[in-house]
């Protein structure tokens, strides 16, 4: 987990952190990944996903609307500005909440939302409705993705049309793929189907199984699969 | 450079500088037409001009500050000059900018500095390296200005004001030789009021050197306690206090084109000028740049403003204008440009230290460019740090410009420390764990704008519903609740909430009761 500075308090454990984060060495490791993965915040599923979502590469988290999807973006986006990271949410029809954000623990502060919804500035502008935003979005993700620095990217494609998301499938994810490599930014796509293909490291599928209503609405129960986990190797995969 | 004493002496703990351009208005002025022509500047209106600043020359030939220009010239000419005597018109603007320039001088010499007086400048030159290098480059670049000046030096700042007015060229005065060097000097250097000086020329006491020899207890007795201050100062022992100029709330700096720019890359370069020349000036204050204001002047007197605030202090001028073209690109101004003026406010330097073993964050440079790119793509008012808005009223977005504060986060709550245990903890859990089934609260969405709707009751319950993207029979709901908001104003909100399960997804839908109407607020995900 990356936490907030570690400190070593002797040189013992200043060595100790030094070894840990392979600065002794020219070469990485062999199996070591550079950046520990950074945790959904939801205990079960980070013991299924290793740990939480790899940074340096493209996780997708997919699954029908009220399936849980957001609920988990913000946990993790919670983990993350709490561990003092700075987040990035990319709300490409401008959807979030800012209550569940704060309930779920995100550090406001630390998260820079950007609204690629069609705002009053361009509503003028030509193309179809989730177009121009998917478009925005795309370009704002790779802008920070690209800026670096990060902890966090989400991407928020839930609730964006059809031909919006054909947009994105059409996307050089490859490219973007590679300006994530080697860092420490771990960027979470939540859609309602699989965009990157095989650009994407880890595929969750989500599902919701269920819903108490008492009255009022109550909890859900959600169902998270891993479809696809390139992260681990061939060991993790089988 | 005329030296007084012997540089054998102790190396000084503190040093001053003192730079003096004689006659400072009439200088300006001779110096955007150079001649030798003995020359006064006016001020007033006929028959009331009087002189405002005499040359050296000129007040040689009788002709002193104050005097009536008709007087004056009666004076001048009574003296038999060769040459006639010039009259410039007082140029308040030329002296501005000229003064601004010496201050620049001075700026680029050492953050601590005081304006005396328009031409003299006092300057704490305490731990420069190489002071006497940066007196002739003070002196040399008094000089690319067309500017007559003199410098004085030493440990004294009162010694160093009166070796600059009574020399000319570069004057060291090395400790232990002040008081030999103010001896010979007249009195109307020392901070003494009318009465005191008339007092003292009466007695025919005339320099610093005659008052030193006076008694002090006589002196503060006949005069008060202010004379032994400036007898302190008459025998070289005490010394005034310099006052450093507070750094300035904003700096501009303004370029008019000779022909009208409609090219942004032209622009671009010639803010790239400005913005270089007042990063200088605020790297001499040690300040950044926390709000970049351009103004742009177009063809026809329309003004085109725009200003980035800035989430760091920014002292990097590169990255100034990537900020300025990108805002420029985004906004394009509306025609060709006339000029265009660039506006800074100044903030402390912040620096930022990266951590080797915590998280990476961008620096400010990047996290600036980042932003003013992003605004560029969305617009300025559309990226941001969310805050919660302080009302219920539904898809009410608010956001506040992204200024991320270091330590202001909690903690991170304990979890799984997964990361750290590697896979061989993640391959054993999975065994345990290969459902991933959990039960959680959902997170809500909002429709932004919210999606009108046509909802069918049954039993005061929605029983069907029909919106963008959602159609079909309410299979679960729960509500009403009601929720209102801002009564007190012309703006008020009523609705009732309804969680509604429509087609395996939840809603909230709202029915406002005094029109009927219903709309989806948003969805649960």
């Amino acid at each position: 987990m990356m936490a907030a500075d570690p400190q070593p308090m002797n040189i013992h454990e200043l060595r100790a952190l030094i070894q840990e984060h392979g600065f002794g060495h020219t070469l990485p490791k062999p199996g070591k990944r550079p950046y520990p993965p950074l945790p959904s915040g939801i205990v079960e599923f980070d013991e299924r996903l290793g740990g939480g979502f790899p940074r340096g590469v493209i996780s997708e988290v997919t699954g029908p609307c009220s399936s849980g999807r957001t609920g988990l973006l913000l946990e993790a986006l919670a983990q993350s500005t709490q561990a003092r990271e700075l987040a990035v949410f990319v709300d490409a029809t401008d959807s979030l909440d800012q209550r569940s954000a704060q309930r779920a623990g995100v550090v406001l502060d630390r998260l820079l939302w950007v609204r690629c919804g069609r705002g009053p500035g361009s509503a003028g502008s030509p193309g179809p409705r989730g177009l121009a935003c998917a478009d925005a979005a795309w370009r704002a993700a790779n802008l920070v993705v690209s800026g670096g620095g990060f902890g966090l990217v989400a991407v928020d494609l839930g609730g964006l049309p059809r031909h919006g998301l054909s947009a994105w499938q059409r996307r050089p994810w490859l490219r973007l793929k590679q300006g994530l490599e080697g860092s420490s930014t771990a960027l979470v796509v939540l859609a309602e189907v699989p965009l990157a293909g095989s650009a994407a490291g880890m595929v969750l599928k989500m599902r919701r199984e269920g819903t108490q209503w008492q009255g009022v609405l109550g909890t859900a129960r959600v169902r998270m699969d891993v479809v696809r986990d390139r992260t681990h190797g061939p060991e993790a995969r089988a | 450079m005329t030296a007084v004493g012997s540089r054998r002496k102790t190396r000084a703990s503190r040093l001053h500088a003192a730079l003096h351009v004689p006659d400072f208005p009439v200088a300006v002025l001779q110096a955007a037409e150079p001649s030798r022509q003995p020359a006064v500047v006016a001020c007033g209106r006929s028959p009331k001009r009087f002189v405002y600043s005499a040359s050296a020359a000129a007040r040689q030939r009788g002709v002193s500050d104050g005097m009536a220009l008709t007087a004056a010239r009666a004076r001048y000419d009574a003296a038999g000059a060769p040459r006639p005597l010039r009259v410039f018109e007082r140029d308040g603007r030329a002296e501005s900018r000229a003064r601004e320039r010496l201050l620049d001088l001075a700026l680029a010499a050492t953050p601590r500095f005081e304006q005396v007086e328009p031409g003299l400048l006092a300057l704490d030159f305490s731990g420069l390296r190489t002071p006497y290098a940066a007196a002739e480059e003070l002196l040399a670049g008094v000089s690319r200005l067309g500017l007559r000046a003199s410098v004085g030096v030493s440990e004294s700042y009162f010694v160093s004001l009166c070796a600059a007015r009574t020399r000319g060229g570069i004057t060291h005065v090395y400790p232990g030789q002040e008081a030999g060097f103010l001896r010979p000097l007249p009195l109307d250097m020392l901070p003494l009021d009318s009465r005191e000086a008339k007092t003292l020329d009466r007695w025919g006491v005339r320099t610093m050197g005659e008052l030193a020899q006076l008694p002090e207890a006589e002196l503060v007795g006949r005069f008060g306690g202010h004379l032994s201050l400036a007898w302190r100062l008459a025998r070289g022992k005490g010394d005034l206090e310099l006052r450093p100029c507070q750094p300035p709330e904003r700096l501009e700096l303004a370029e008019d084109f000779d022909w009208d720019v409609t090219d942004l890359e032209q622009l671009g370069a010639a803010m790239a000028g400005l913005l270089k020349r007042l990063c200088q000036k605020l790297h001499g204050l040690d300040r950044a740049v926390q709000r970049l204001t351009t103004r742009l002047r177009l063809v026809g007197g329309e003004l085109c403003e725009r200003s980035i605030d800035l989430p760091h202090p920014l002292g990097d001028a590169r990255a100034l204008l990537e900020l300025a073209r990108t805002d420029l690109a985004a906004r394009p101004p509306g025609g060709a440009v006339e000029s265009v003026r660039i506006c800074v406010q100044p903030a402390a330097r912040r620096y930022v230290q990266q951590s080797l073993f915590g998280a990476d964050l961008p620096s400010p440079q990047r996290l600036a460019v980042t932003l003013a790119r992003l605004a560029g793509i969305v617009g300025q008012e559309r990226v941001g740090a969310p805050v919660v808005p302080d009302t219920y009223r539904s898809g009410v977005a608010a956001l506040v410009a992204f200024r991320p504060k270091s330590g202001t986060a909690r903690q991170c709550p304990g979890g799984p420390d997964l990361g750290a245990a590697g896979l061989a903890g993640a391959r054993g859990a999975r065994k345990r764990h290969a459902a991933g089934v959990v039960r959680r609260s959902l997170a809500f969405r909002c429709f932004r704008p919210s999606r009108p709707a046509l909802v069918t009751l049954a039993a005061k319950r929605p029983a069907s519903v029909e919106a963008r993207d959602v159609r079909g029979d309410v299979t679960a709901c729960a509500g009403p609740w009601r929720v209102s908001g801002e009564w007190w104003t012309a703006d008020g909100w009523h609705y009732q909430e309804w969680d509604i399960e429509v087609a395996g997804r939840l809603y909230r839908a709202c029915c406002q009761p005094a029109s009927g109407e219903w709309f989806l607020a948003g969805e649960y995900d």
